[in-house]
């Protein structure tokens, strides 16, 4: 399902992008870093047994004139196990939280210097973590979805720099598995949702 | 810009085809300890799977616990550094092991709660 997704999305990218270059239509592209802080929400693991996770990231994406584009977005997310929590999340430390998104854009012009920013996609979610004693890694995960709003601040005359202050709000499910529904529930899904501070660069 | 739209899609490609086997199994363990003449904090818990420990606790002053833990293999163990001398599970099928040290649940059993674990002290 996953991979027919994105065969789908290739197609669509490829195609739209060599028609507008017969057209000669401009398409704008930029990087981006970025640091995030993000809270799990609800009654599951990410929420009841973690506290804040910490992060940065880094993103690109591809704009066409008319206000559309793609992006694509990496994460990387710390987070600990609360302190008295470790019987529900067993013999494992050092969490980190990949998020390797894509995404569609729309943009909507505020001002000159302020733009609003639409995000909508999916995403691969990876939760590794270290058994110990020794470091054995352990990883879980599967995917999810993302949603953001960015609002977009351009610093030069150009355009060239721009701050990001985003809000962000992510879906995560794993296939970890138990034989209690609940239970099973409570390890495969979660929320998370947080902000985004970046700096943007055009070309 | 050419060349960034390559880097685009090679890095599409590269999400859409990285799939490692990520269905792994939580064992998630309930139960409540008797003892008559052991301190219930110096009690250790703790679930063992493919010879890893793989999670711990010790029981709360009434004596209940609950463990979670990821699964390396089918089967786990649930081990304490007392003696059992009886418990009563959940479950048909976990055995006590020959030093009367651990809980022995089948493979397949991924949850199970023991009403009653008494100990020999």
């Amino acid at each position: 399902m996953k991979r027919i997704l994105f065969f789908i999305f290739l197609c669509i990218s490829v195609f739209g992008f060599s028609q507008k270059k017969k057209k000669k239509l401009d398409v704008v592209s930029n990087i981006e870093a970025r640091v995030l802080v993000m809270k799990a929400l609800g009654n599951n693991y990410l929420a009841k047994d973690f506290g804040v996770f910490y992060g940065f990231g880094f993103g690109g994406q591809l704009m066409t004139p008319m206000n559309f584009g793609i992006g694509l977005d990496y994460n990387l997310l710390f987070g600990d196990v609360k302190y008295g929590h470790q019987n529900l999340s067993g013999n494992l430390g050092s969490q980190n939280l990949t998020n390797i998104g894509i995404n569609i854009i729309h943009r909507d012009y505020i001002s000159e210097d302020f733009f609003l920013e639409e995000s909508a996609g999916f995403s691969i979610y990876r939760l590794k973590s270290s058994l110990y004693p020794g470091n054995e890694k352990y990883t879980e995960g599967n995917g999810g979805y993302n949603l953001g709003l960015n609002l977009v601040y351009t610093l030069d005359r150009e355009g060239f720099q721009q701050f990001v202050f985003g809000a962000k709000g992510n879906g995560y499910f794993s296939k970890t598995y138990n034989e209690n529904p609940d239970i099973r529930k409570y390890y495969s899904r979660s929320f998370l949702a947080g902000f985004t501070l970046g700096y943007r660069y055009n070309f | 810009m050419k060349n960034l739209f390559h880097l685009f899609l090679f890095a599409t490609l590269a999400i859409s085809c990285g799939s490692d086997d990520l269905s792994s199994t939580r064992a998630y363990v309930e139960g409540k300890v008797k003892t008559e003449t052991l301190y219930l904090e110096d009690l250790n818990i703790s679930i063992t799977s493919e010879n890893k420990t793989v999670a711990r606790t010790i029981p709360t002053s009434s004596g209940n616990f609950v463990l979670s833990g990821p699964l390396f293999s089918d089967g786990f163990s649930v081990n304490f550094n007392e003696k059992i001398k009886t418990f009563s599970a959940s479950r048909s099928g976990c055995t006590l092991s020959e030093d009367s040290l651990s809980i022995i649940v089948p493979e397949g059993v991924s949850y199970i709660t023991f009403s009653e674990i008494t100990m020999q002290k």
